[in-house]
Order: C-alpha cells, then sequence, then structure tokens
C-alpha cells in the first residue's frame, strides 16, 4: 500500500468515523485503517535516527534533523537525490548534466563531489573511498522511489561520525519490507527522452524473515548540451549524448539482523570533438555496497549494535584520442582514465541507560581501504601513470546525554579519529536542549568538525610534487528555536555561525588533473527558516527561507552559492478525492563564479495527481513550468553551465492488490 | 467545537473523536493511541487470559480515549509508578513518561502486554512499539521477546508492522 493510498483512504476512514457518529453499530475501524489515518505530528515527536546514530524522537536531539519523506518524492516525481536534497533548507544543487554538485549553507568549492557531507544508506557510509565523493546524480545507489525519507542534519557531525561529516549528514532510509509487500510496478515517460521503470517485490513472513528485491532502469537519451555559448551544435552530437543507469537492491531481514545490498551501472555518453572528428567519450561507473547489522540486548541497560559493510566504486572514463596515432591509423587512440576503490567498515556501538537522566553511547568505526588505484592508458596496453595504495581508518567516540533538570538536557560528545594517513582528529561536541513549555524548545550547540584530504586530492599533488593539503578544520555554533502555534503552524529558526579553515579548493583550470590547495580561512554565518503547515482537508504548506553568507577572511565572497534561497511545497486535494494538486517553488539569489555573476532564479513544479483505485496511481508533472535555464559555474572550468530546462513526465504506479 | 456523543460507549465514540471533534490534535492523537492499543490487545494472545485492566502511564487523554473505545467491563487505570502496574493486562507507557530502567523489571512480566509510545521507551523492552511518522503512525514488534513468552501474535498485524525485532 502505497503512502498516497493511504491518504485518500484516510478520508473513507473519516467518513467510516463519521458515520459512526450517526450509528452505534459501525463496525470499528480496522489496524490498517488506523494506520492509514492522517495524523499531525508533532515535529519534535517524529522519530529520527541520525543526530544520535540510535533511534530517537527528533526533540531529543541536540541538532535539527530536516527529513523528506517518500510522499514528497512521489508528489513532485523526483527523479535524483539531488532532487530530493534541493527540497531541504540551505543546500543548492547544480549540475554539470552527468553529476550533482551541492552547496551546504553556503559552502561549495567548484569541482568537489560533495565530500563536506557525509552520506549513508540506512547507516552505512556510501561516500566513496577515492574522491569521498557523494553521489547525488541519477547514478546514486538507489532508486529514489525506493526511499522511505531522508533525514538531513546540518551541521557538524564528526563528533559522531568522524570524517566527512563536515557540513552535514545525509541518512537516506530505504523502504522496508512492509511498503513494498508483493509486486509493485513504476514507469515514467518524459518528453525530455527519458523513460523509467522500477520493478519490486517484497515478501514477509509472520516467523519475522522478509525480504525484497527491486531492480529499476533509467535510460535517458538527446540530453541537451549543458555548455553555453557552443555554435551550431550537430544533431549528431546531441544523438550520442546519452545516460543508462540500471539498479539492484535487495534486503532479507530476520529480527534484529539483516543483510542490504544495492548497486548501480552506469553507462554515461558524452560526444566529443577530437580534431575533425565527432565521436563518443564513454563513461561507466559502478558503485555498489552490501551491509549487515545487528543488535542485541546484552542486560536491561546495555545494548550492542554491530555493523559491517563492504563497498565498490569504479569509474572509467574512454576518451578517444590522437595521442600516439600513427600515420595512416584508422581509429582513434583511446584514452582511459581507471579508477577503483574497495573498502570495508566495521561499526561497534554500545549504548547504556545509566538512570533515567543519564545515558551513554560508545562506539569504534573502523575502515580498511583495501584498494585505491588510478590507472592512466592508452588503449589498455601503455600505461602512462598507475597509482595504487590502502589506508585504514579508525575512530572512537562517546557520547554523554545527561538530563540536568526536567526541562534541561546536555549532551557532550568526543572523538579521536586517526588513520594510516596520517590524520589525526579530535572533534568535540556540546549541546544543550531547553524545553521551555510543551509547544517551545530551544536548543544551543557547538561543534568540531574535519575533513581530511581524500585520496584524489593527494594523488594529484604528489603527481605535480607540490604540497599536500591538510585537513580541514570548521568550528560551529547554533542556536535553534522551535514553536508549535496554536493555529497548527509550526516554525523553527536556526542561526549558525562557521568558522572554517584550511578548505581546500582546486586551482582553477581546465585540464583533468588540477591541483589542490588549503584555501584561506572562511567565516559563514546564517539564518534558515522553516514554516510548516497541516490543513484538516489533508492540505500542506512547507516554506523554507534560509540567508547565508560566506567570506574570506579578506571580507571577499565565497564563489558557487547563492545567499538567498526560498523554497516552497504546497499540496492539496482537488474537488475530488482521487484527484490532487502539488507545487514547489525554488528560488534562488545570484551566485558568484570566479570571473561572472549568475542571475538569481525562480522555477516552478506542478503536479496534477489521480488515484482512481488505491494500488494505482496516474501522475502529471511539469517541471520547470516557464522553463527557464539558469546558468551554473560548479567545475574548476568555471565554465557556465546551462540547468535543465522544462520536462513534462507521464508516472505510472501500480501494485498487486 | 463541538462534541457530539452517540450515548454509547465504543467505537462511535472513538469515531466522533477521530472525525466530528477537530482541533485540539492532542485529543484526535490520543484517540488514535487508544485505537491502536484496542487492536494490539485484540490482535494479541497471551497468558492473561483475558484482558479486562489496561493501564495508561501518565496520559490522561489517552486514558479517557481508552475508556470510551473498550467494553464496560473493562477497565483503565491512570497510573504513575511502576509498582501500581500490578493487576495490570495491558500497559501502554506514554511519551510524557521519561525512559527509565525502573520499569524494565516490569516489562519483564508475563503477564502484561506492554505498548511503548516511542523508541526511546520501547527499548526499555515493550512488545508493541508505535512509530511516530511525519503524517502517519506506524509500529514495531519486539517478535523476539513475544515468542519468548509465548505470547501468539495475529499474521495479519505481523504483516503491517513497519519493523520486526
Amino acid at each position: 500500500m502505497t503512502i498516497a493510498s493511504g491518504k485518500l483512504l484516510n478520508r473513507g476512514i473519516g467518513a467510516l468515523l463519521l458515520c459512526s457518529c450517526l450509528n452505534a453499530a459501525a463496525s470499528p475501524p480496522s489496524l490498517e485503517q488506523l494506520l492509514q489515518q492522517r495524523t499531525r505530528t508533532l515535529p519534535g515527536q517524529i522519530e529520527v535516527s541520525t543526530a544520535s546514530r540510535l533511534q530517537q524522537s527528533a526533540a531529543q536531539a541536540a541538532q535539527v534533523t530536516y527529513l523528506v519523506t517518500a510522499e514528497d518524492i512521489n508528489r513532485l516525481q523526483l527523479r535524483t537525490l539531488g532532487e530530493v536534497l534541493s527540497l531541504l533548507p540551505g543546500l543548492y544543487v547544480s549540475s554539470d548534466s552527468t553529476y550533482g554538485y551541492l552547496t551546504a549553507r553556503g559552502i561549495g568549492r567548484p569541482g568537489d563531489y560533495n565530500s563536506r557531507l557525509l552520506f549513508m544508506v540506512d547507516g552505512t557510509r556510501v561516500n566513496d573511498n577515492i574522491y569521498d565523493a557523494g553521489l547525488v546524480g541519477s547514478n546514486f545507489h538507489l532508486d529514489v522511489r525506493l526511499i522511505e525519507r531522508v533525514e538531513f542534519m546540518p551541521g557538524t557531525g564528526s563528533a559522531l561520525y568522524g570524517n566527512n561529516a563536515y557540513l552535514g549528514v545525509v541518512n537516506i532510509i530505504s523502504k522496508k519490507v512492509y511498503q513494498l509487500q508483493n509486486l509493485q510496478l513504476q514507469g515514467s515517460v518524459s518528453n525530455q527522452h527519458q523513460h523509467d521503470m522500477l520493478l519490486s517485490y517484497g515478501l514477509r513472513h509472520p516467523e519475522g524473515h522478509e525480504g525484497f528485491l527491486a531492480l529499476s532502469q533509467n535510460r535517458r537519451g538527446e540530453i541537451p548540451l549543458p555548455e553555453v555559448g557552443l555554435a551550431d551544435v550537430p544533431r549528431q552530437a546531441v544523438d550520442l549524448n546519452q545516460d543508462t543507469n540500471t539498479k539492484l537492491a535487495g534486503s532479507y531481514s530476520y529480527r534484529r539482523f539483516a543483510i542490504t545490498f544495492a548497486g548501480v551501472q552506469r553507462d554515461r555518453q558524452q560526444p566529443a570533438l577530437v580534431g575533425e572528428r565527432l565521436v563518443a567519450h564513454q563513461i561507466q561507473n559502478d558503485v555498489s555496497f552490501v551491509n549487515a547489522r545487528y543488535a542485541q540486548r546484552l542486560s536491561q541497560q546495555l545494548e550492542w549494535q554491530g555493523h559491517f559493510s563492504t563497498n565498490r566504486m569504479h569509474f572509467k572514463t574512454v576518451t578517444p584520442t590522437l595521442l600516439g596515432l600513427a600515420a595512416n591509423q584508422p581509429q582513434l587512440n583511446e584514452l582511459i582514465f581507471d579508477v577503483e576503490g574497495k573498502w570495508t567498515n566495521l561499526d561497534q556501538r554500545f549504548s547504556y541507560q545509566a538512570s533515567p537522566g543519564l545515558s551513554w553511547l560508545a562506539g569504534l568505526d573502523l575502515q580498511r581501504d583495501h584498494h585505491q588505484a588510478y590507472r592512466f592508458n592508452i588503449n589498455e596496453l601503455l600505461t602512462i601513470s598507475s597509482v595504487a595504495s590502502s589506508n585504514l581508518r579508525a575512530g572512537v567516540f562517546i557520547q554523554q546525554d545527561w538530563q540536568l533538570w526536567p526541562a534541561h538536557r546536555l549532551l557532550l560528545g568526543l572523538r579521536y579519529d586517526h588513520s594510516a594517513q596520517d590524520v589525526r582528529e579530535l572533534s568535540p561536541k556540546l549541546g544543550w536542549i531547553w524545553q521551555a513549555s510543551p509547544r517551545e524548545q530551544w536548543r544551543f550547540n557547538f561543534g568540531r568538525a574535519f575533513r581530511a584530504p581524500n585520496e584524489y586530492e593527494l594523488e594529484t599533488n604528489r603527481f605535480y610534487q607540490i604540497a599536500l593539503p591538510a585537513a580541514e578544520q570548521t568550528d560551529t555554533i547554533e542556536l535553534g528555536w522551535q514553536r508549535q502555534w496554536q493555529t497548527d503552524w509550526h516554525s523553527h529558526v536556526t542561526v549558525y555561525r562557521n568558522q572554517l579553515k584550511n578548505l581546500i579548493t582546486s586551482a582553477y583550470g581546465d585540464t583533468t588533473l588540477v591541483p589542490f590547495f588549503n584555501d584561506l580561512p572562511v567565516h559563514a554565518q546564517g539564518v534558515e527558516l522553516l514554516l510548516q503547515r497541516d490543513w484538516t482537508d489533508l492540505s500542506e504548506l512547507k516554506l523554507s527561507v534560509s540567508l547565508q553568507r560566506a567570506e574570506y577572511s579578506t571580507q571577499q565572497r565565497l564563489t558557487n552559492s547563492a545567499e538567498q534561497l526560498l523554497k516552497l511545497q504546497y499540496y492539496r486535494p482537488l474537488w475530488q478525492e482521487q484527484w490532487s494538486v502539488g507545487y514547489r517553488l525554488f528560488a534562488a539569489s545570484a551566485r558568484f563564479s570566479r570571473n561572472a555573476r549568475l542571475a538569481g532564479f525562480a522555477r516552478h513544479d506542478l503536479s496534477l495527481r489521480w488515484q482512481p483505485f488505491a494500488n494505482l496511481q496516474w501522475q502529471l508533472t511539469i517541471k520547470n513550468l516557464t522553463d527557464h535555464r539558469q546558468l551554473d559555474a560548479p567545475l574548476p572550468s568555471t565554465q557556465q553551465l546551462s540547468q535543465s530546462g522544462r520536462s513534462i513526465d507521464l508516472s505510472l504506479s501500480w501494485s498487486l492488490p | 467545537m463541538s462534541w457530539c456523543w452517540p450515548g454509547k460507549s465504543g467505537w462511535p465514540a472513538l469515531g466522533m473523536l477521530l472525525a466530528c471533534y477537530c482541533p485540539p490534535a492532542k485529543a484526535a492523537d490520543a484517540a488514535l493511541q487508544a485505537a491502536l492499543i484496542y487492536r494490539f490487545a485484540q490482535y494479541s494472545e497471551w497468558p492473561a487470559a483475558e484482558p479486562k485492566v489496561y493501564c495508561v502511564v501518565q496520559d490522561i487523554a489517552v486514558q479517557q480515549a481508552l475508556q470510551q473505545v473498550l467494553q464496560p467491563s473493562s477497565t483503565v487505570r491512570h497510573i504513575q509508578q511502576p509498582q501500581q502496574v500490578k493487576g495490570c493486562h495491558v500497559l501502554y507507557l506514554s511519551r510524557q513518561l521519561t525512559p527509565d530502567p525502573v520499569w524494565q523489571p516490569v516489562l519483564q512480566s508475563a503477564d502484561v502486554l506492554s505498548i511503548a509510545a516511542n523508541a526511546e521507551l520501547f527499548a526499555l523492552g515493550a512488545i508493541f512499539g508505535i512509530i511516530q511518522e511525519p503524517q502517519q503512525l506506524a509500529f514495531r514488534v519486539n517478535l523476539t521477546l513475544a515468542r519468548s513468552r509465548d505470547y501468539h501474535l495475529n499474521a495479519r498485524m505481523l504483516r503491517l508492522a513497519k519493523e520486526l525485532y
């Protein structure tokens, strides 16, 4: 049963219960109906798991957690993780048509691969071990329709998670078997030559054995070239611009033991001009993970959780080249860049409830990088450059949650990270929560976080024989105020200030390999406002405003990020319960690249949903209604790239009754 | 704001709570919690042959809503301390309660079907845990614990659980 169908049934329940008022003999709501009943849950009561690495009510966490739910994803027919993340306060996503680039709270450096955010799938770290990349484009491990929710904890997270939890932690919670039971089929077509399909099957045994398997494919052809100012692009060039992603995911669990796997194989093809010839530049990218989790209560007060995962990423580009071409050779040579990473994580956590007002969480995280390798070669025969290394990373952490007085709690945390590649980082955290009233809460927290230079940055500088960059560090102070108003409005305001040093930045350049350096200190500050309201007729409104400014110590503004973001989502049922409409506004102020000002813009998305039966849904979505193609410059080349234009998507979702 | 009591206890009253009685949301929420407690007990069989005594810890709204739902032959007690659990067949730990290990011994009793309102309380050792989702409720079941105490839980109910432990 989808959430959407549940919404429709809510009205049925309402009618049923209304009848109950008039007819004492009416049958009671079933458990299914009760679970589909729409609730107006206070945000503080919603269960989250990212802020403290354990399941808890959001009000218990020292830092705010923003959510995007499966229903949000479904309503707007979002297709990539980047589109999902762009709903969240403070995040801005741009694309070069192959990869997505995130900026968070005003910080984003050209050419980074989102390594300042920690990405997890159900608690499994998925940033790779070469670029520390977080994939937010179409090649993310999971099809977004398999996401139950995305939790985003902005701010420092290194006191619990270590490396990469620098500007925030993104935890993607996948759907469980209870949401994927029986056969489900979803598909969509778009006027932008895009086709999507997802097929899943899930099964649960009353003894607790359960599992699902899901296969999806996304294909896009004739992708417009994003580069601005290209003249006379031949039709064949657009035809060569294609992207295909095939994904497989599944899980098996028995009570507190679970195994999950997910992987994607990407085949991306882009046109390239070599001499006079138009040729295809190939990108192959495979990423996958398998994880196993188990939890055991060791005593009434002590619980152990163990987590093991093994991951692989493979990235290969094949570029036709004139390099080394012999006289009269008919075929172009192939310049091949081959990157492979394999790593294994082992996490152990112990939670201890010492007394009603005092609990401890302690843990050990290990990461063994078995394989970190690059190879440049021609035709797989002539090696130009080859590098291989390995690493071992370890982190120990402890966190104390102490109820000082009935309305005041204090959280203290400390983590030490150590790696064979010379990382020695101490990350403290202090949080204070004041529950001023049942409807009002204040939060203060201070945290320190780091991002160690990744393998790509280290090896690139070694290649150029220049100094290796030092680890980035940030100190962040945050004050949050949350209130539930009598009128069913909920508001949340966060004010923050970051001090960042050693920001690792790539030199500007057009070459494949650009060296890295530690940039000047940066001060960033901002305000995030989130307003939400649910109406009794099932309408919903969510509005966020982010004002953020990041400057070097020289007062010069940081490039690549909007200083004002406005995001609005509105959803309401129409004249009949089967019909509903959704609207989304995304507006950003001007951004700056090194040599240009990129104008602010507003994008509008509109969707219309028809659900004639509980197990069948049709949806028409128009994204970027006004076809405004804003420009961004997310790459070190500072080249301005046009973002996606209007698309019209028609989607179908069906499940076996 | 108006109440439209049908004059009888039971499901019609719950219906009113959910549908006729509009905001404050707290009452509707309590009614929904009460309905879930009733269903969990209805779909479970455990050593207490017939659940007659329902105990609600520190939530008067849920206690009142539950009283409306149940047959007159059942009683609903509002309790504050673990020592008051004696005689209870169904125990609901409301979210007003601070997760306190002193409740763990009473949760060990095979005679009591325990339902926790949030994750922190479920971790104390309850059989059922209510999960607060952004717009819906879900629930988890500690099936291992239930089986170890010879509880029989309805397969249809288990199919609807978000998590089985």
